[in-house]
């Protein structure tokens, strides 16, 4: 086995948070219970509370249903907040509206989790990537064509002309993905959620994702939310990770750390769980 | 006698356009109470396999050559009624993605009790309200929200339910389409035991199906990989992941990460050759040239041919070849 | 390493996607082609298309064959067909072919303009209802509910009744006004399911606003849709206006297959002029034909699931 070069992590990162998230909570209610029995409320978020330092690689690790999504949606306001506050930089989201919620939008993006639903079926690569630049009013048709082209190549997209008219259909699933990863980097975002960017590609492609998303994260002035229930893919991406179960946070540390030495049962029961070749005889 | 024997299996689909072979002259063996993973990327006919075993093709898709014996039986040669008899009985499935396939205007429990007593009409609707509550268990679904809607589950709950409807009939085979995909590891790993559990208890033979080639590694007797249609390397676990020889199976290899790291064939991974694209190519040569770190020109003028490296442990390279 | 799966799309030349939309239509109407149910419709259409433009030519041939005003001088009474008069005349001597090749151009004028503004007052609420939710949704589709269970027929002719005989385009109006709930409720169901898409979330997160996320984004995706009932919609238009005619409420000022039938019927002519009664009513069961057709086999193109591969 190699071992993980920890150097690639990132040397930047400082200690000034970017996110401050304080005693969350969402919960879940059937709204439309009216010809329905009502199901009883569901809390999904249950008073997490969480720092991501600017610049890091910050990995959410949990099961499926622990509120991970619901996390990454309530900080980007796709959801609203039942109890708690989230901060960027140093500003309460709940409160953001108009041009302060558009500012908002330009530095928090998200890298959706499955690439096949996630760009719209009648848009071409390049009308989806300019998109967020037409939003914001970023340059003109000019300029905005270069940014695309040249968020195409840092994605991995080229010769990235080629690619312009094409619709995601045509595209394969770690192309799609790619585009999807242009569109959420054209604004130079200050953050970006990665949602499970991986579940639906397959592993040889999954595995250059990660690679761009390594490269990204280290290139780029921008802090990274990696969501995931793969401890092995945070591990190879994170600086820190949290693990969250059942809408709590167990254990917060540094990727190294919290794999070596687990302080709770859940993330041990984790670490256990990792499919492997144990019958393979390593030297 | 093996419980299931595949010979020279050829499956293909019609479309407006052409006529594509998803499955081309395959051949396993699989013995009872033994477990065979197939391994491959999407779309290389993974599915297609499963969907044939149970004579479950699409309208458009047509067996174009081969054989499958089923204890004894060949299925190809089966009337439907027949058919009708083995499948879920004798074969069961676990459908890929059949977690979307949930009704959403019926609770999942109900949906679940229906399925068990269309099967069997003599189990009263609580019996079967119980054997539901039993499966839940097996599959770690809190037994409180067996009557919640599906909107109300979230994925990995879904999946975990269709897999506990497939555990029902306990069957002599059942082929699990990608069962564990879009669990979390823990999960994941609670099926594939479960799978193995029942697997050794009750003597039934799986074929489980999977992008994940740590899933097949945890739960397979066997390893099958697959590239766009052909079976490329088959053998003992130990033996195709100990010792991979197909480039591909290598590739596959190489970009599975592992808790300590990465598995360890890495090499440069730059195509070696160009080639303007393998359908121009002869269809017994090998497909993976143009992406192949190791194709040489020779690949380009030879047919790839099985070559037996132990007697279980076969590779289809037209590199390996003596 | 090399994207397993890339490299194939790749080879594809680049000019290749100029024309994507192109192929995609060109895709779509060979699928539509192909399909026996379209050819018979896009047939039928075609005749009556063609009846639509011939309309011109008999009144510019000879005054006389106005459907109108133009009056046979030697014919006082109905007669059934001849060399001068191909489907005969009414009973006035006006030449009965000549208001058949007009009632097409109104069949079509009617059906297709009342199709098209119930069409987009249907999409348009129906996006807005799905999209917002909540309230308005409620409040619209209650409204929209209210509408679909008037009998509309019953309301048009108390309408007409009140105000005397009513301008076509003010029937066309009404009803479009009566058939769009039918197509918002489909929109919106649409439009509920693209909400919960993922790329919707994606353009929300990108900041877009409402506006921007309706008709960019949800707009094209229910477009098709909204087409499709488009054609079920002028069915439905062209069989109202001609029970209104045929019932006595048409604009006496027009000549459409409803008007021809109430002549026949007022003049007592029901049972003694065969030639007269049924070309308007075998244009009207085919001319309702042709569109349902059309949609249906619309509805093949746009739906993969009713596709028929050719199957073994
Ligand atoms: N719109 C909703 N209405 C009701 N309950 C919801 C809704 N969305 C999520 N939930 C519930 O909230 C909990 C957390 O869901 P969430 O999607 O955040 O999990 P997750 O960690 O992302 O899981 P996965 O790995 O499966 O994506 C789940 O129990 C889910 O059933
Ligand atoms: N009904 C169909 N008509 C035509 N082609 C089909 C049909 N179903 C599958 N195919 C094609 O057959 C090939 C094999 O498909 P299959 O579903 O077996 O792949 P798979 O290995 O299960 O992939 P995945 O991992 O994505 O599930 C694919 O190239 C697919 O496009
Ligand atoms: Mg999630
Ligand atoms: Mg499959």
């Amino acid at each position: 086995m190699q071992t993980i070069d920890t150097s690639k992590k990132n040397p930047g990162a400082a200690d000034i948070p970017i996110i401050e998230i304080t005693g969350l909570k969402k919960v879940y209610r059937d709204d439309r219970s009216l010809f329905t029995r009502a199901a009883p409320a569901l809390t999904a978020i249950d008073g997490v509370s969480l720092e991501i330092k600017k610049g890091e690689v910050f990995g959410l690790v949990g099961a499926s249903g622990s509120g991970k999504t619901t996390i990454g949606r309530l900080i980007l306001k796709l959801e609203n907040i039942d109890e708690g506050f989230i901060r960027f930089q140093g500003k309460d989201i709940s409160r953001l509206k108009g041009r302060e919620l558009k500012k908002f939008r330009r530095k928090v993006q998200l890298i959706p989790q499955d690439p096949y639903q996630s760009l719209n079926p009648y848009m071409s690569v390049f009308d989806a990537v300019a998109e967020p630049l037409i939003i914001h009013n970023a340059g003109d048709s000019h300029t905005r064509r270069e940014k695309a082209a040249q968020a195409l190549k840092a994605a991995g997209l080229t010769p990235a002309e080629d690619f312009f008219a094409r619709y995601p259909h045509q595209l394969s699933g770690g192309q799609r993905q790619r585009a999807a990863i242009a569109r959420a980097m054209v604004l130079s975002p200050e953050f970006v959620i990665a949602d499970e960017p991986t579940s639906m590609l397959d592993a040889t492609i999954s595995f250059t994702i990660f690679q761009l998303l390594a490269d990204i994260s280290r290139q780029q002035d921008v802090t990274l939310l990696f969501i995931t229930h793969d401890l092995a893919a945070a591990r190879f991406l994170c600086d820190r990770i949290a693990v969250i179960y059942n809408g709590k946070i167990v254990e917060t540390g540094t990727a190294e750390d919290l794999i070596t030495n687990p302080g709770s049962d859940y993330t041990k029961a984790l670490i256990n769980a990792q499919p492997g070749f144990t019958f393979v005889k390593q030297k | 006698m093996a419980l299931l024997e595949i010979n020279n299996l050829s499956i293909g689909y019609k479309t407006r356009k052409e006529t594509a072979i998803a499955v081309d002259k395959m051949s396993f063996t699989l013995e009872r109470g033994r477990s065979v993973g197939i391994v491959g990327e999407s779309g290389c006919g993974k599915t297609t396999i499963g969907m044939g075993l149970l004579r479950l093709l699409p309208s458009n898709g047509f067996f174009k050559s081969g054989q499958i014996m089923f204890d004894g039986m060949d299925l190809l040669a089966l009337t439907d009624a027949q058919m009708q008899a083995i499948r879920w009985k004798r074969i069961a499935m676990i459908f890929q993605a059949a977690m979307n396939a949930w009704n959403p205007v019926q609770r999942i429990g109900d949906q679940i009790v229906e399925a068990i007593r269309l099967h069997d009409s003599k189990i009263s609707r609580d019996d079967a309200v119980k054997e539901v509550k039993r499966l839940y268990e097996i599959v770690d679904i809190p037994g409180d929200r067996i009557f919640d809607f599906p909107h109300q589950y979230s994925g990995g709950m879904k999946q975990r339910a269709i897999i506990a409807m497939a555990l029902a009939c306990s069957p002599d085979l059942i082929i699990a389409d990608e069962p564990t995909t879009a669990l979390d590891v823990i999960v994941q790993d609670q099926i594939i035991q479960k799978i193995k559990e029942i697997q050794k208890e009750q003597n039934i033979a799986v074929i489980f199906i999977s992008h994940d080639i740590g899933v097949v590694a945890e739960a397979c007797h066997e390893i099958m990989v697959m590239y766009r249609g052909k079976l490329v390397e088959k053998g003992r676990r130990e033996e195709v992941f100990g010792a991979p020889l197909h480039p591909y199976t290598q590739a596959l290899l190489s970009s599975y990460l592992t808790l300590d790291g990465v598995f360890e064939v890495r090499e440069t991974l730059a195509p070696a050759i160009s080639c303007e694209s393998e359908e121009s190519l002869p269809e017994e040569f090998c497909r993976y040239v143009s992406l192949c770190p190791k194709a040489t020109e020779a690949c380009l003028s030879r047919s790839a041919q099985w070559q037996q490296i132990t007697p279980t442990h076969n590779v289809l390279c037209s590199l390996c070849r003596q | 390493m090399a994207e397993h799966g890339q490299s194939r799309i790749e080879q594809s030349p680049a000019k290749a996607q100029r024309s994507y939309n192109f192929q995609r239509f060109a895709d779509g109407w060979a699928l539509f082609c192909e399909n026996p149910v379209g050819r018979l419709g896009l047939f039928l259409l075609f005749c009556f298309g063609a009846m639509a433009v011939l309309s011109y030519i008999p009144p510019m041939l000879d005054p006389m064959y106005h459907p109108m005003t133009g009056v046979d001088p030697a014919i006082s009474s109905s007669t059934g067909p001849s060399a001068r008069h191909w489907l005969g005349t009414d009973n006035l001597g006006r030449d009965l072919l000549s208001q058949l090749l007009t009632g097409a151009r109104i069949a079509f004028m009617v059906g297709v303009s009342a199709a098209f503004i119930s069409i987009v007052f249907g999409t348009l609420i129906g996006m807005i209802a799905g999209y917002a939710g909540r309230i308005t949704d409620a409040v619209l589709m209650r409204f929209a509910d209210m509408i679909m269970v008037m009998p509309s027929l019953l309301v048009v002719l108390l309408l007409a009744s009140l105000f005397g005989q009513l301008n076509i385009w003010i029937i066309v109006l009404l009803i479009s006004l009566f058939r769009w709930p039918g197509v918002s409720r489909i929109i919106r169901a649409q439009t509920l399911s693209l909400k919960q898409r993922p790329f919707i979330d994606m353009a929300r997160v990108a900041g877009a606003s409402h506006l921007r996320v309706i008709f960019r984004h949800i707009l094209p995706n229910v477009l098709p849709m909204a087409f499709l009932y488009m054609t079920f919609r002028v069915t439905s238009a062209i069989i109202v206006e001609a029970a209104l005619a045929f019932l006595g409420f048409g604009d006496p000022n027009t000549v459409s297959w409803g008007m021809m039938l109430q002549w026949v019927w007022k003049t007592g002519h029901m049972f003694q002029a065969p030639y007269w009664l049924l070309p308007p009513g075998i244009c009207i069961s085919l001319i309702t034909l042709s569109f349902y057709l059309i949609g249906r086999a619309m509805e093949e193109v746009l739906d993969p699931r009713l596709r028929r591969e050719e199957g073994l």
